[in-house]
């Protein structure tokens, strides 16, 4: 096992071929999904070094990393954000009929509670952005990381991770509450939107001014 | 050639019992497979200092072709003793594919499992990491798979496991060579006796029908998601062989996908007619376009696109084009609705039998088109660089 500042050395090194991949995967997620509609945006972003080794010292008392440098499936990330909840399969559809998927999970809380909603999955890095580099370099990543949300899950989720996952110890019980409140309001918000759209791509259009 | 069971163990001698029926039977194929690799007889010879990868397991099985067979017959084979000689030979089939020839494709992992779980992935890390009892079963369930995948108006076929290793990570490589009908010469030996031939079956190194897969990683769960290919009968009309290998058996697609693949290569091309420096050069471009809008084969790379479309100098332009640098041997299946999309391939058929066609450009210089009432009236202008005979048109 590397020391932290081996890793932390290692990681940075990498740096710039991992941004080279992050803008080649975020164009070619883009090309994707050019004929998609109701997509919001569409981000990549590399895993800071700072974050990279916090995950990995936090990993380490379970041993799930034997080589983290290749195991941190999450090195480059993208984002997708759509506008209606309908749009979520639509997307993962299109993307997993050009990227392959190794792992799609659906981040859900119980059905009696409220909270954060995603959908995580997990591709293969295709060849034509793996740099020659990392063909058959045992400790190069080989997978990346894919969220696909609705506007209304991003927006709970993410002022939520920066209030509650970071200190879920101290929260008090009004603030959790108060967290639990602002998801059921966004996955209110996200039904009723649904519901909406539906009832447009099937309702006749009501032109201004005739009679009903 | 002697094929034993990996270890004494229970599991490994019954497997080994099942199996002796049928080696009994193909005992002389094996033979002949043996002489063709000029196969020393067992012996505990040590393995070669490698330069490269030491192989640590290698497994044979002779399979039979028994798609759709209700009661199939296990495929005899198992460990192979004394692996120096034919793993060479292995490696000398490996390098002589060259690098053009390798298709990248992915497994088709169950996403909803929580090991990345897949029969050949499972099949493939237990081979490599598992214990001699549990690679042993691996190897043979992957000789079952393949035979249950094989169609039976097919030859039966030699099936070669190799593990190796080297200081960085494991390989697996599966090699599939199918039986061929062969003469065997012998000179004369002794005063009074002329020459013998022979004529009898043998496993093929060189056939064109020979496949392979080769996995590479360690053991865990970032690894064993790919492979490299090789399967020459990828673009068969025949969809059950163009599939056989990848789809089939190894349950796996292209890595570089239909939609993403057919961009690459109009966005290549596109590009290179742009910055051609001549007419000529050009031509060649757009002939290559048409010859890929007309073509029956399914899947294209940009290298071959390159090699068997154009000369040169539009082969080496078009495979200097900084995507094509980095994609060229990524094989995919080409879109051809997409493909006349994206270059913009235009075709006007005019009332005198004229065809005039216009790819990678929305304003086709020379080209005028002009309203006329209810029609649309076509002027094309410019010099004749090339002339040619064709049954169709663009």
């Amino acid at each position: 096992m590397l020391s932290e500042a081996d890793l932390r050395s290692r990681y940075k090194d990498r740096l710039p071929v991992l941004e080279q991949v992050r803008q080649d995967l975020a164009i070619e997620t883009s090309e994707i999904l050019a004929e998609v509609p109701h997509i919001d945006r569409i981000s990549y972003r590399v895993k800071s070094i700072d974050r990279f080794v916090e995950k990995v010292r936090e990993k380490a008392t379970n041993s799930v990393y034997n080589e983290p440098l290749r195991e941190v499936e999450d090195q480059i990330a993208g984002r997708v954000l759509v506008l209606f909840r309908s749009d979520l399969a639509v997307v993962m559809d299109a993307i997993c009929s050009e990227f392959t998927s190794v792992e799609l999970r659906r981040k859900a809380p119980r059905t009696t509670e409220f909270g954060y909603e995603s959908d995580h999955s997990i591709f293969v890095i295709p060849p034509q952005v793996m740099p020659s580099t990392w063909k058959n370099a045992p400790s190069a990543p080989a997978t990346f990381e894919l969220q696909v949300r609705t506007l209304f899950q991003h927006a709970w989720a993410e002022p939520q991770h920066d209030l509650g996952y970071k200190s879920a110890k101290n929260l008090s019980e009004d603030s959790e509450r108060e967290l639990a409140w602002a998801a059921a309001s966004a996955w209110g918000a996200d039904q009723a939107l649904q519901r909406v759209a539906e009832r447009l791509s099937i309702e006749p259009k009501i032109e201004p001014g005739s009679a009903t | 050639m002697r094929i034993e069971a990996a270890d004494g163990t229970k599991r490994s001698k019954m497997l080994l019992g099942r199996w002796h029926g049928n080696l009994q039977h193909r005992a002389s194929k094996l033979s002949t497979f043996a002489c063709l690799f000029q196969y020393q007889p067992y012996s505990a010879e040590p393995m070669p200092p490698s330069t490269a990868a030491q192989t640590r397991r290698l497994y044979a099985f002779e399979v039979p072709p028994q798609r759709n067979v209700e009661k199939p017959l296990p495929p005899a084979g198992g460990l192979v003793q004394a692996a120096t000689t034919v793993s060479v030979a292995i490696d000398e089939s490996t390098e002589s594919i060259s690098v053009g020839k390798w298709i990248d494709a992915d497994l088709q992992i169950d996403s909803a499992s929580q090991d990345r779980s897949h029969v050949i992935r499972n099949l493939a890390i237990a081979i490599a990491f598992g214990s001699d009892a549990d690679a042993l079963s691996g190897a043979a369930q992957i000789a079952a798979h393949l035979s249950a995948c094989t169609d039976r108006r097919s030859k039966d076929s030699l099936l070669m496991i190799v593990v190796a290793d080297d200081d960085k990570a494991t390989e697996v490589k599966l090699w599939t060579f199918p039986q061929d009908s062969v003469f065997q010469f012998s000179p004369s030996r002794r005063l009074g006796k002329g020459p013998s031939v022979q004529a009898t079956e043998a496993f093929s190194r060189g056939s064109h029908l020979r496949k392979a897969a080769v996995f590479r990683g360690q053991n865990r769960r970032t690894d064993f998601l790919s492979c490299r290919v090789v399967d020459f009968q990828v673009n068969a009309s025949a969809r059950a062989a163009a599939d056989f290998w990848i789809e089939h058996f190894l349950d796996a697609r292209l890595s570089l996908g239909s939609a993403l693949g057919t961009k690459i290569l109009a966005k290549v091309l596109r590009e290179t007619v742009g910055a051609a420096c001549n007419a000529e050069e050009r031509l060649e471009l757009v002939g290559a376009a048409q010859a890929l809008r007309q073509s029956n084969r399914e899947k294209w790379s940009i290298a071959s696109v390159a090699d068997e479309l154009l000369r040169e100098p539009a082969r080496s332009n078009l495979l200097a084009h900084p995507v094509a640098k980095r994609n060229k041997d990524s094989l995919f299946s080409l879109d051809r609705d997409a493909f006349d999309k994206l270059i913009n391939f235009r075709v006007y058929q005019l009332d005198t039998g004229v065809w005039v066609s216009a790819p990678f450009t929305d304003e086709p210089e020379g080209v005028e088109i002009e309203k006329a009432g209810d029609d649309r009236r076509l002027t094309a202008t410019g010099l004749v660089v090339a002339e040619t005979v064709r049954s169709r048109h663009a």
